[in-house]
């Protein structure tokens, strides 16, 4: 552990200086947090209350927070854990209203990132995001964050509370449906 | 390696892989720490949880011990009672068969009394 880190964790645990530490650890962390977060729930303001809520409930456990791993993995292991929730969440909505919302739910990622504002890929990057989409929720985040994190399965694990063997096995799955929607085959 | 695959199929199709593709809205980060800063006012830390080293379910299992040693406590001298009830019944059954007894007993002589007479007797033993 850096001292950097050190000096901010034991900020973190005085009570005197804990708002101004934890002010620079959210300006350190936001904006990977943010794009971690984002290529997970997909749409900017879900990520902007996913992010908003990771933060708070980082504040209310912060004394807690023993060092045992780094503070970007511990907030990590928040907001994946938040944007899991919110995709628990939002799947239990669609379900409850499918017959009412059909026509927004019903359409594709695909289709709907074509006219999000906020969104700025190409067609294959479009296909890319509805093949993720398809794929069950944790696998979903395993690929996130080995795909574009590039994150050790380790430290996944530690995020995650998932064994390493496991963390791999979903990766795998993951990697071959995406393959199989691009039509590719082994 | 079905991943190497996957990744030259994207690059082929011009994706920018890992470069950004997500935007937001101008001056979003410059904004994000003052808006999550003052989100932790609306939300006080909570007072640290007393966590019990016990599980749970052993918590519920002694519970229902208590409440079984309470409910015993309470029905067995309820219990004793009946049936010291039930052995004090017993000597008056067995004092009201005494009195039977001693009612029997009184008419046997009564009986012996009334039909046989010592004289009868003496006579009976010596011409017999």
């Amino acid at each position: 552990m850096l001292d950097d880190e050190k000096e901010l964790i034991r900020q973190l645990h005085n009570e005197d200086t804990r708002r101004d530490a934890f002010e620079c650890l959210v300006r350190a962390h936001q904006q990977k947090l943010y794009y971690m977060v984002r290529r997970i729930v997909v749409v900017h303001e879900d990520t902007d209350d996913v992010i908003q809520n990771t933060f708070v409930k980082a504040w209310q456990a912060i004394e807690h927070f023993r060092g045992e791993s780094s503070l970007l993995t511990w907030l990590y292991r928040i907001a994946a854990h938040e944007a899991l929730d919110h995709l628990a969440r939002q799947r239990r909505k669609a379900e409850l209203s499918i017959d009412r919302e059909r026509e927004s739910d019903g359409m594709l990622l695909a289709d709907r990132l074509e006219s999000d504002p906020y969104f700025d890929g190409d067609e294959t990057e479009r296909q890319l995001m509805q093949a993720i989409d398809e794929l069950p929720e944790k696998q979903r985040v395993v690929f996130h964050l080995k795909y574009f994190e590039e994150m050790k399965y380790e430290q996944m694990s530690e995020v995650l509370g998932t064994s390493v063997g496991a963390l791999k096995a979903s990766y795998h799955h993951a990697v071959k449906k995406i393959s199989a929607f691009f039509g590719m085959k082994d | 390696m079905t991943e190497e695959r996957l990744k030259s199929l994207l690059a082929a199709r011009g994706r920018k892989d890992k470069e950004q593709i997500f935007k937001v809205p101008e001056g979003y980060f410059d904004t994000l720490t003052e808006r999550v800063m003052a989100k932790l006012a609306e939300h006080p830390k909570k007072p640290a949880r007393r966590v019990s080293l016990v599980p749970r379910t052993w918590l519920y299992a002694a519970a229902v011990a208590v409440l079984v040693v309470v409910s015993s406590a309470a029905l067995v001298p309820y219990l004793l009672n009946r049936n010291g009830q039930q052995t004090a019944g017993e000597p008056l059954m067995a004092h009201q068969g005494a009195e039977f007894i001693w009612e029997e007993e009184d008419g046997f002589e009564e009986l012996d009394y009334a039909m046989v007479d010592n004289n009868e007797i003496a006579y009976y033993l010596t011409e017999y």
